[in-house]
Formats: C-alpha cells, sequence, structure tokens
C-alpha cells in the first residue's frame, strides 16, 4: 500500500513536471515536523545552468542568479546565503543574500532572482578559483561557535550547493 | 476559458493569476478548499479595446508600450544542439502573443579544434606544438544597444583540445565571433611553466561560415595557433637586499573602466629569476599598463605588500625597479563595537575588516596591500608590516558590516600597526515603506533590495566605486501589509549615498519586477511604492525539433543611454530586465511586464 502511494505521487508529479519533495522522515506525523528545503535550479542572468563544478566567471559589481528551491512547509520563508572561500582557511561572513517569502499563495515551489552584488569583490578578482557556496535555509540564519556566520536557528534546516568560480573585474 | 475554473468562480484577481501563470509554468497548485479566483472569466472582463484576451482566467496582452528585446536559454540537457539567442526586436501582438514566429531558439554547431603555441624552450621533451590548456569563449556582439554579448565558453584540456558548441552559420549568414583565450595558471606539469607563464591572454575576431562545416560530420575545425613570438616582450629586474630577488610574481594590467576601478591582467605572469630579471609577453596594442610585482609565495600565509607601477609606458627594457625592505610582520587587533537597541555597547560580530595601504615611493612605484578579516566576537586580527625601508607604513581600515546589519559601515580609520585599535560604528539608517500593486493593494511576500545606485556610484572615487560595488544589497521581503524595512549605509566615507529599490514579486504572483531609483535613507521618510501595472505576455519556445521546454526566456526593454558611468562596461545605452520566465509543457511560456 505504502508502494503504490509512493509510485501514485511520484507518477503525478513527473506527468506535471513538478517533482515535490517527500518528507524525509515517515515514522512520525506532520506536526511539529521541519522538512528540509532542497535547490532545484540556479541559472545565471542569461538563464543558464550553473553546471557543477564550474568553473564559472562572476564579475566583480554584476550578475545576478536565479534560484528555484522548494519546501513542502510551504508557510516557511527560505533564505539564500551565498559564501565564497568559507573555512579556506578561515570562515568568513555570507557574501550576498536574499529570500524568498511565502506570498498569498503559498507554494512548495519557489523562484527568486538574487542579486551577486558582493559575492565577487576586487580582491578576489585573483586569476584563482574560488569556492562558491549557496545555502538554502528554511529558518533565519544565525552565527554559532560551531559553525560561525552560517548556522540555522533550530529546528531550520540546510541544503548546499558549491560551484568552482573566478571573479573578473570586468567582462572578458 | 477552462470550465474547471468558472465553475463556482469568486472573482478576485490575484488567485486566479496565480493559478494560471502556474498553469503556464507546469505547476499546477494544488488543489485546496480555497474559492478558485480569475481575472476575467468573459472577454468583456478583459480591455478588448487594447486587444486582451480572456484565457485560463487571465487577460493576456496589451503589452506595454516601447522597444523590446529578448534572450532566449536553452536547458543545460539541449546546450549541444541549441544555443543562446537573441531576438533584437521583439514583437508583441495586443493578444499578448511574444514574437512573430515564435521564440526561436538557433540551432548549434560543434567547433572542434586545439589551442597550440610552437613548443617553447622551458618545455622539455616539447615537438612541433605545444597544447595549452585555459579557457576559451566564442562571443557573439550584443544583437541589440545595450544587451548581454552571447558568450560559449569551455575549458581546453590539458593538450589543448577543445569542443564547443556554438551558433550554427548558415549558407549566406556568416556569424562573426570574438574568441578570447585565457591560458590556464596550473602548471603543465611538475617543474614546468604554466600556459599563463607562456603567452598572455589572446583575442581574436574569426567568421564562421556554413561553408567551413564538413560535409561529413558537420562540425567545424578551428585550430587558435598562437605565435607567442607575435607578443611584445618587455625585460626587467627587481633590486632588493632582503628576502632574496628570485621568484617574486610580475604582471601587467590595464584599466578597463576608469569610473569604477575595473582592471584586467593583460600580460603572461612571470617569476623573477634569482638576479631578479623577468621578462613578460603583451599584446602589442597596448602601451599603457600598471606593473604589478607581488611577493614570492612563502610557506606563511600572511599577505605581503605588493609594488606597482602605475601608468608605465610599454618598453622594451625596464630600469631596475627597487623593492623596499619590509619589516616582519605583526598581528593588529582591531576591535569594532556598536550600541544596541538597548543602549548597551556590544562587539559587532561578522563584520568585515579591510586594512589597506596604498604608500607612494619614489620613481612612480607605489607599495599597495589589502588584508580582509572577519570580526567574531567583535574582534579582527590580522598581520601587518609596520615598515618599509624604514619608513612607518600608514595603513587605513574600512568596517563593512553584512548586509541587514544594524550597524553602519565606517572607512579610512587610520591604522598604526601593533597598536590595539577600537572602531565604533553607528546605527544604520533605513529605508523604509509599503509596497502596493497598480489596485493599492498591499503586495505580500516580494523581495525588495536595496543597491547603491547607479548615480552614486559615478560620483564616488574609482577606490570608492570598487568599495560600492562589492557591497551587497540590503534585501528583505515585504509583511502581509506590504511592508518593508532595509537599514542601508547612508554614506561611503564623507559621500552620501542613494539607493535604488528592485522589486520582485514572489514567483508566480501577477505583479511585474520594477526598479525604483534613488531613495536617500537619511531622509528618514516612509515610501510608499506603488507598481506599475501587469500585462501578461506569452509565447512558445521552440527549436528545430518542436517546443522547448526548460528554457528560459529574459525581455529587456531597451532605453536611451542613461549616462551611467557604470553603463560604460557594455555599451553607452542600456537595456533593462522587464521580465522572466521558464518554458514547461510544450515549450508555453508566460511573462508578466511592467505597464508603467
Amino acid at each position: 500500500m505504502i508502494s503504490y502511494s509512493v509510485a501514485t505521487v511520484a507518477a503525478s508529479a513527473t506527468l506535471s513536471a513538478c517533482v515535490i519533495p517527500p518528507p524525509l522522515r515517515i515514522d512520525e506525523t506532520d506536526a511539529g515536523v521541519n522538512h528540509p528545503p532542497v535547490l532545484r535550479t540556479v541559472k545565471n542572468a542569461a538563464g543558464e545552468e550553473l553546471s557543477r563544478p564550474g568553473p564559472h566567471e562572476f564579475v566583480v559589481g554584476a550578475g545576478e542568479l536565479r534560484i528555484s528551491a522548494a519546501d513542502t512547509d510551504q508557510d516557511d520563508t527560505l533564505y539564500f546565503r551565498m559564501y565564497v572561500d568559507y573555512g579556506l582557511p578561515t570562515p568568513t561572513p555570507v557574501r550576498a543574500e536574499c529570500r524568498a517569502a511565502p506570498g498569498t499563495k503559498p507554494d512548495d515551489e519557489r523562484t527568486q532572482t538574487c542579486s551577486l552584488l558582493g559575492v565577487c569583490t576586487d580582491e578576489l578578482a585573483d586569476g584563482q578559483t574560488h569556492v562558491f557556496e549557496l545555502d538554502v535555509m528554511d529558518r533565519e540564519p544565525i552565527s554559532s561557535p560551531a559553525r560561525l556566520f552560517r548556522d540555522v536557528t533550530v529546528p531550520g534546516e540546510v541544503a548546499t550547493y558549491w560551484w568552482q568560480i573566478t571573479c573578473a573585474r570586468a567582462p572578458t | 476559458m477552462a470550465d474547471h475554473l468558472r465553475e463556482g468562480a469568486d472573482v478576485t484577481a490575484r488567485g486566479a493569476l496565480l493559478l494560471a501563470l502556474a498553469a503556464a509554468a507546469g505547476c499546477l497548485p494544488a488543489a485546496d478548499d480555497e474559492a478558485i479566483a480569475v481575472e476575467c472569466d468573459k472577454p468583456s472582463d478583459c480591455n478588448l479595446g487594447a486587444g486582451e484576451v480572456c484565457d485560463l482566467g487571465v487577460c493576456w496582452g496589451d503589452p506595454p508600450v516601447g522597444e523590446y528585446s529578448a534572450v532566449i536559454a536553452p536547458p543545460t540537457s539541449l546546450r549541444g544542439t541549441l544555443v543562446k539567442t537573441a531576438i533584437a526586436e521583439l514583437a508583441m501582438a495586443p493578444d499578448g502573443s511574444l514574437g512573430t514566429d515564435g521564440l526561436a531558439l538557433d540551432p548549434a554547431v560543434t567547433v572542434r579544434g586545439r589551442v597550440t603555441m610552437p613548443c617553447p624552450s622551458a618545455v622539455p621533451g616539447c615537438t612541433g606544438a605545444l597544447g595549452l590548456a585555459g579557457q576559451l569563449r566564442f562571443t557573439r556582439p550584443a544583437a541589440f544597444v545595450g544587451g548581454p554579448r552571447l558568450t560559449e565558453s569551455v575549458e581546453v584540456d590539458a593538450d589543448g583540445r577543445y569542443q564547443i558548441a556554438v551558433a550554427k552559420p548558415l549558407p549566406g549568414a556568416p556569424i562573426d565571433y570574438m574568441i578570447a583565450f585565457a591560458p590556464a595558471t596550473q602548471p603543465i606539469a611538475a617543474g614546468q611553466p604554466s600556459p599563463a607563464e607562456l603567452v598572455a591572454p589572446v583575442a581574436t575576431d574569426v567568421t564562421l561560415t556554413a561553408e567551413a562545416r564538413d560535409p561529413t560530420s558537420g562540425e567545424i575545425g578551428f585550430d587558435l595557433a598562437i605565435d607567442a613570438t607575435s607578443q611584445r616582450a618587455m625585460t626587467g629586474a627587481i633590486a632588493t637586499a632582503v628576502g632574496g630577488l628570485a621568484g617574486w610574481r610580475v604582471t601587467a594590467e590595464v584599466v578597463t573602466n576608469i569610473n569604477v576601478g575595473a582592471r584586467q591582467v593583460v600580460s603572461t605572469v612571470a617569476t623573477t629569476t634569482d638576479s631578479g630579471g623577468f621578462a613578460i609577453k603583451l599584446p602589442r596594442d597596448i602601451a599603457l599598463i600598471d606593473l604589478v610585482v607581488r611577493p614570492p609565495l612563502g610557506p606563511e600565509s600572511d599577505p605581503r605588500p605588493v609594488v606597482v607601477l602605475r601608468d608605465l609606458i610599454v618598453t622594451d627594457a625596464l630600469a631596475p625597479i627597487d623593492v623596499p625592505a619590509i619589516s616582519p610582520p605583526t598581528a593588529t587587533t582591531i576591535d569594532v563595537r556598536g550600541v544596541d537597541g538597548s543602549g548597551a555597547a556590544v562587539g559587532v560580530d561578522g563584520a568585515t575588516v579591510v586594512v589597506r595601504l596604498d604608500f607612494p615611493l619614489p620613481a612612480g612605484r607605489a607599495l599597495g596591500l589589502e588584508v580582509r578579516a572577519s570580526t567574531v566576537a567583535g574582534r579582527a586580527v590580522v598581520p601587518l608590516f609596520a615598515r618599509a625601508g624604514g619608513v612607518l607604513l600608514p595603513y587605513s581600515v574600512d568596517v563593512q558590516p553584512a548586509s541587514g546589519s544594524p550597524f553602519a559601515a565606517r572607512y579610512d580609520v587610520p591604522l598604526q600597526v601593533g597598536a590595539p585599535l577600537t572602531i565604533d560604528v553607528a546605527r544604520r539608517p533605513s529605508i523604509g515603506g509599503r509596497l502596493r500593486d497598480a489596485d493599492g493593494h498591499p503586495v505580500v511576500g516580494a523581495s525588495i533590495s536595496a543597491a547603491v545606485s547607479a548615480a552614486s556610484i559615478c560620483t564616488l572615487s574609482s577606490q570608492a566605486s570598487r568599495i560600492a560595488l562589492g557591497l551587497a544589497p540590503a534585501q528583505g521581503t515585504t509583511n502581509n501589509k506590504g511592508e518593508f524595512t532595509l537599514p542601508v549605509d547612508g554614506a561611503l566615507g564623507d559621500v552620501a549615498l542613494a539607493y535604488d529599490l528592485t522589486v520582485r514579486p514572489v514567483g508566480g504572483a501577477p505583479h511585474p519586477e520594477w526598479t525604483f531609483t534613488e531613495f536617500d535613507p537619511e531622509a528618514g521618510t516612509t515610501v510608499e511604492l506603488t507598481l506599475p501595472a501587469a500585462a501578461h505576455v506569452r509565447g512558445v519556445v521552440t527549436g528545430p525539433a518542436g517546443p522547448v521546454d526548460d528554457a528560459t526566456v529574459t525581455i529587456y526593454e531597451r532605453l536611451s543611454s542613461d549616462g551611467s558611468c557604470v553603463s560604460t562596461f557594455g555599451d553607452p545605452a542600456v537595456a533593462v530586465v522587464r521580465g522572466r520566465g521558464e518554458s514547461s509543457g510544450g515549450g508555453h511560456v508566460a511573462i508578466v511586464l511592467p505597464r508603467p
């Protein structure tokens, strides 16, 4: 019976081209359970998906990402946070951020355009490859001793993608 | 209109538009017990005089007046067969239909070849030509003024081979490309130079024609043979008695946008020999450079000052460059304090502390350093060098709290190496207000961000512009009353800043994106923002094989030059993004445009 239900959901989702992330924990009721957000696609300003691992070129003072994410907790605000070389060698603060609120008609799927201003700064335009990370959190981001500048308020969940990037001082 | 939308309809606009837009995007929201709302359920509910039509509960059409263009990007899965495509003149019919023949993506052709240079003596065992790793870009000029250039890029393998899909030239319709090759900085092999040490970045124009396609494979062969001897060589040497002469790295840079301080490396990367000598190569058409001499990469990670020779006229041989002796680094503590909402003094966490040095030396040289650290428990510690050639070095400190922080930035605080420094920061002013739609209803959940306005950036010095362009926008969302508050810096140094507010409604909402310009955070007033009316347009993305799903369509409005110094990044005129959407369900795409 469980198998049948899962198959039905999966088939319906595929037919409508929308994959709805199922709750990852099936041994609890929904009440009080926070489901993690997921990143669907990340595209650049030209509409091209940011293939991983890259490298991709970001330009200082320009650019944006179009981020699609999902959270079955439809009332959650999703917080997108961008980091460069976090922990390499030391934790560094968020470089840029944006968020997607539920709106008047909450939906699992959210798409948000986020500015890349602040991700690449002049000192990163050094010709070297850097590690760019994108977090999506479903609770307010916080800084904690365990994870400086990059933790999430309990019971928040985090999903992360990463890419290699280079920073250019002007379009090349 | 579909019957399931009409039955039992309780007419309010927003729900219907959400449903219709979601359906057009292939993502019908889950059914619930809420009454389904529609914008229209009969043609007369729409503006028939303007050409609108009612379909799926939405009034489509009555597009905005103006000059519009579009760029279509194929999905990743089809990038070998389709390429980014620009529509210079986007037709928008009164009923909202996009494109005279739909939204057609250009087919791709595979270009295959090798990037090489004649074998250099620095690479033993090389015979004939040496393959060069790096990044290769094929760029078509912007199809419309102010629009994006269409670039396809590929990482060239270590043996110099590559293949890339670019727009296919058709008989009688050749395509011009600007090809740029940036050599890799990784060594060819252990103990050998990197491609970036052998050749300078190369750019050249090429025209691809249909006749160049191989009749069997359909591909186009293109080898980029770089003649390093055609690049101009410039030799020099550094002279210093401390730390040795070997291992310093030398590059030439040019300023690509003086207004915003944009720069670009144009030479090979040279490393000084035991005697301090170096030789760089650079394109022959470059006459004026900044020469940057970086210290060797030592076992310690402390960043050391670089020597910069500004506005140097390119010659075959340079006079020796004196590098002053630098004292050992000293750990310097910087505390950053602010006052919280209760009036208590607190350490500011997560602020970026930038320590700068720009110290002029004789003979046109300057000593430069930029070190960054983050405050933890209100404190940052940075290793700094007190003296150069016996002279005390004057540093300055910028403190940049994270975007969204209640604390304001401070700039150009003098620092003496070794002496603890405490920097007090003020609280940020904020831009607050309320966002409404064209009908006067609050817009809920919209993303709203405040970025330093282009006009403000143009009033800043080149150095301050560099800083401003690196500042992340303050970002928030509107609450259920449409209200928002964004803490921002009121000034950069002693220059007042104004901000542009960009509104991006939540996905699927029936509101357009819009940017409101020039808000003064120090004014302290509550701003009332009203979005323009929405025009709903739609189209079908196609390729040679039929409809294409998961393509991204971006619509630009072409405007005459805004006179912004920032726009000189690209073109003298501007093209502003007015709407975007992804195709699904048979290539269908629906986009909301502002109709001011």
